[in-house]
This record gives structure tokens, sequence and C-alpha cells, in this order.
């Protein structure tokens, strides 16, 4: 079930996702360059992109501030598109069938997150064990930063190789029993989603008082002056 | 440069060189390989500017004495902390050359800086100019479609490109805060002040606002939709925009339109 091309993926998914918050923040994460990166190692980089820039487009108003933990659109692409190429079907209807199985898994995945982040606050009562007791600080500072970048890379190694699989065996079980109505229904929701991608973008660039005003002088009142 | 360099004459020469401000830089890219929900980057800060902080204090029970105080609660937006990471050892260098204790002014802007400075981060960064280069891409996905170009080699030469122009605005600010907050002190803060940011952000979205409108247009005219069609994907980007305006997760309106869809497809509507 697990052959070398799916193991390369979840290795390169893996460091790739570090660069979400971990290492860097490159943008080397974002799902239109990661889409592409997989589409170069599955041979078909125009799929890998284009899924890659739709998911772009879908994600982009999703942003870290804080202590927050949103959606990884990281994780959601590799899962996605590998699940995709690995489970031999290219239809449209086919695709979206993983991308809707996908997102609850990658919901979950917030909370694996947030386990990880607590594991941190404990390693970091450690290293303040490890201060008081008189190493040095550097020494200390050093093992913490590894190994935060250590786990971080083995819990999405671990959780890509436990999901990957999954979805590739789901879809291939389910997706070819579902009535046909549900795969035509499939089909038409994925050319629906670059228009709500787009609807995305116009939100985050539009404020709401332009949306209001468009509201007030072009859908309610069309015949008012000046429109 | 001559400038910064004139004013490093007339305070004296600092130890630091130029390379290890570059290494302040360098370590920064990993402020948060230790983010936790207590203490936040602390770990990740105390890691960066700990060799600079040896460097300067060759004894080390100062060092140590230092570092302590550097592994509190401390949360900033990552391109920006070398403001806050340059400022720290420009002051700690200070106080060690000249014999005073500035942990008082060191914890003051610590506090009262990171806040902003992670505002204009997450609202420029984050907020404006990575979704612009998101847009960036679809315009010129569109443009690539326009002319029929379907070479994978473009494709890899696109994100090459995004790549390096995202990048150049947020390196450049990484290095160039810690060299600025490091030489010139706490004039940095009125520097911030007079930052043009929301004019820039202002800017910046509506030229995204541009892009995406002729991405759009183009898009629309390379499928040769008719003109019914066309006004029936308007009104539903219209519909998307005020469903998503109102709060509606992605996923949730991803579900919902394909419980319609199938509606439709067994009500024989589609």
């Amino acid at each position: 079930m697990i052959d070398s091309t799916m193991m390369m993926v979840i290795i390169i998914g893996s460091i790739i996702a570090l660069d979400v918050t971990i290492f860097g923040n490159f943008m080397i994460s974002r799902p239109v360059i990661v889409g592409t990166i997989i589409g170069i190692i599955f041979n078909n980089i125009r799929t890998g992109f284009l899924l890659g820039l739709i998911f772009e487009m879908l994600w982009s108003n999703v942003i870290s501030v804080g202590a927050a933990i949103p959606f990884n659109s990281t994780i959601f692409t590799i899962i996605t598109l590998s699940s995709i190429f690995l489970s031999g079907t290219e239809t449209l209807s086919h695709r979206m069938f993983i991308i809707i199985v996908t997102i609850p898994i990658v919901y979950g995945y917030r909370q694996f997150e947030t386990i990880i982040r607590l594991l941190n606050s404990i390693i970091s009562h450690k290293i303040d064990k490890c201060i008081e007791k008189g190493k040095e600080i550097s020494f200390c500072l050093n093992i913490s930063i590894y190994i935060g970048i250590s786990i971080y890379f083995v819990f999405n190694v671990l959780f890509l190789l436990l999901f990957i699989p999954i979805i590739v065996k789901f879809t291939k079980v389910v997706f070819f029993k579902l009535p046909n109505n549900i795969i035509v229904a499939l089909g038409y929701t994925y050319y629906l989603l670059p228009i709500l991608g787009f609807a995305v973008i116009f939100s985050n660039l539009l404020k709401k008082s332009t949306l209001k005003l468009v509201y007030e002088k072009i859908i309610k009142n069309p015949k008012r002056k000046g429109c | 440069m001559k400038k910064l360099l004139k004013i490093l004459k007339e305070r004296g020469v600092d130890l630091l060189s130029n390379k290890e401000l570059i290494l302040l830089g360098l370590r920064s890219f990993f402020l948060q390989s230790m983010w936790n929900f207590e203490r936040m980057q602390h770990l990740g800060f105390a890691y960066i500017i700990s060799p600079t902080i040896k460097k300067i204090s060759n004894n080390s029970n100062k060092y140590r004495e230092i570092m302590l105080k550097h592994f509190n609660f401390f949360n900033i937006h990552p391109y920006m902390v070398g403001f806050i990471s340059g400022l720290v050892v420009a002051f700690e260098e200070k106080g060690l050359r000249e014999g005073k204790d500035f942990t008082n002014e060191i914890k003051s802007f610590k506090d009262t800086m990171a806040g902003p400075l992670a505002a204009i981060g997450d609202s420029f960064f984050w907020g404006t100019w990575r979704p612009t280069i998101g847009v960036l891409v679809v315009t010129i996905f569109s443009i690539l479609e326009l002319f029929n170009i379907q070479n994978d080699s473009f494709y890899i030469l696109v994100i090459i490109f995004i790549m390096i122009v995202y990048n150049i605005p947020h390196i450049y600010i990484r290095f160039w805060s810690v060299f600025r907050s490091y030489k010139r002190e706490t004039e940095v803060i009125d520097y911030i002040r007079k930052w043009h940011d929301l004019e820039i952000i202002q800017i910046v979205r509506k030229i995204s606002l541009i892009l995406v409108l002729i991405a759009f247009s183009l898009l629309l005219y390379i499928e040769l939709l008719s003109f019914k069609f066309i006004l029936l994907l308007l009104g539903i980007e219209l519909l998307f925009i005020f469903i998503i305006k109102s709060n509606v997760s992605i996923a949730k309106i991803i579900y919902i339109l394909l419980i319609i869809i199938i509606g439709l497809t067994y009500l024989n509507l589609l």
C-alpha cells in the first residue's frame, strides 16, 4: 500500500509543512507551490498547479493571528493531491470526492496541532529546569529548537502516513459504489470551486461598506440616478 | 549606509560586526520552532539573541544573567522580530559598556513594541501581501490560458517567480530591521511611527483588486460563455461573497453547495 512515491511525498510534504510556522515562513508551504511540487513528483504538474491554485484562492483568507490555530491548507493540499494521484482516476467528481473527505480530517489536524503546542509548553518547563540546574543556556536553547522542529516533523510524517493510505483505500472502495446522481453532483460542485475561490478573494478585498453600496444601489434600487 | 556608519563613529565603535547582526537575522527564522500557549515565542527569541549576547558579554556569568531576563512571555509577527532583537542587543551592549542597568527600558520596549509591530506584520504580510501574491498567480495563470500556454515549465517558472516576489520584502525586513534597530537604537521607534503602513496596505489592496478583476474577466472571456451564463455566474459570485461576509466557513459552504446540487440532480433540474 505504501510505495516509494508515497513515502517521498510524505517526507517532502512534512519538510514543507515546517514552513507554515516552525521554520522560515518563506511561503513555500502555500497551496499553489505545494500543489506544483506534488505535481512534479507525480509527473502531472498542470493538475497539481491548478488544484493548488484553487485551494490557494479558497483558503486565502485564513491567517494565523496570536494563539489561534487556523485550518492548515498545506496539509490539506498534500493529502488531497497525493490521494488524487495515488487512487488512480482523475475525473472531476473523483477529485471533489477526495476534497470533501479530506476537509474534516484537516479540521481534526488542528486538535493534534494543539496537542503539539501543549507538549511544547511541557518541554519549555523542562528547558527551564535544565537552565536552573546550571547547564549551558545556549546548549539548552539549541536542544529546545531541535526538539521543536523534530516533534513537528515526526508528527506530520505520522499524520500523513496514516491518512493518505486511508483516503486512497476509502476512495477506491466507496467512490465507484456511489449512485450516478451523486457522482454528477460532485462534478458540478467541483466546477463551482474556482467561483467560490474568486468570491473569497473579492470578499477579502471589498469592504462591507462597498458591498452595502452595491446592494442598495444595484440590487435593491437599480433605477436610482447614477446607477 | 554611509549615514549609518557616520552615526556609529560618533557613538564609538560597536562591538558587533555585520556578521553577528546577520546571524541575528538568520536565527530569526527559528523564532516559532518552540511556539507554545504559555509563553509563545520566548524560547525562539532567546535562541535568536543567545550567540550575540555571548559575544558581547565575555564573562559567562554576565551572559547567564542577561539571558535569564529573556525567558518571559514574548509574541510578535515572525518577520518583525528583528526590530526587537536588534534593540535588545544594542541596549544590553550599551549597558555592559557603560556599566548601567537598562533592564527596565528593555522590558518596557519589549512589552510595548511587540503588540503594534505584530499588528503591522499581521495586517500587511498576512492580511495583504500574501493574498496579493495569490491574486498575482491567478492573474498570471489567466494570461497563460489566454495565450494557450500550457507548458509545465511555465508553471514551475511561475511559482519560482512568485516565491522571489513574495520573499523580497520578507527577507529585506528581517535583516534590515536588525541593522536599523541595532544601529539607531530608540530612534527606530520614531521611524516606525512615521510609517505609512495603512496607506501602503490600501494601495496594495487596490492593485490586488485590479489584478483579480483582470483575471476574472480574462477567464470568463477564455471560456467564451454566453451573456446569460455570465449573468448567472455573477449572481452566484455575489451570493458567495455575501455568504462569506456573513462569516460562514468555506468548508460549510462547500458541503451545503454539494447537498443542494445533489438535491437538484435528484429532482432532474441539472
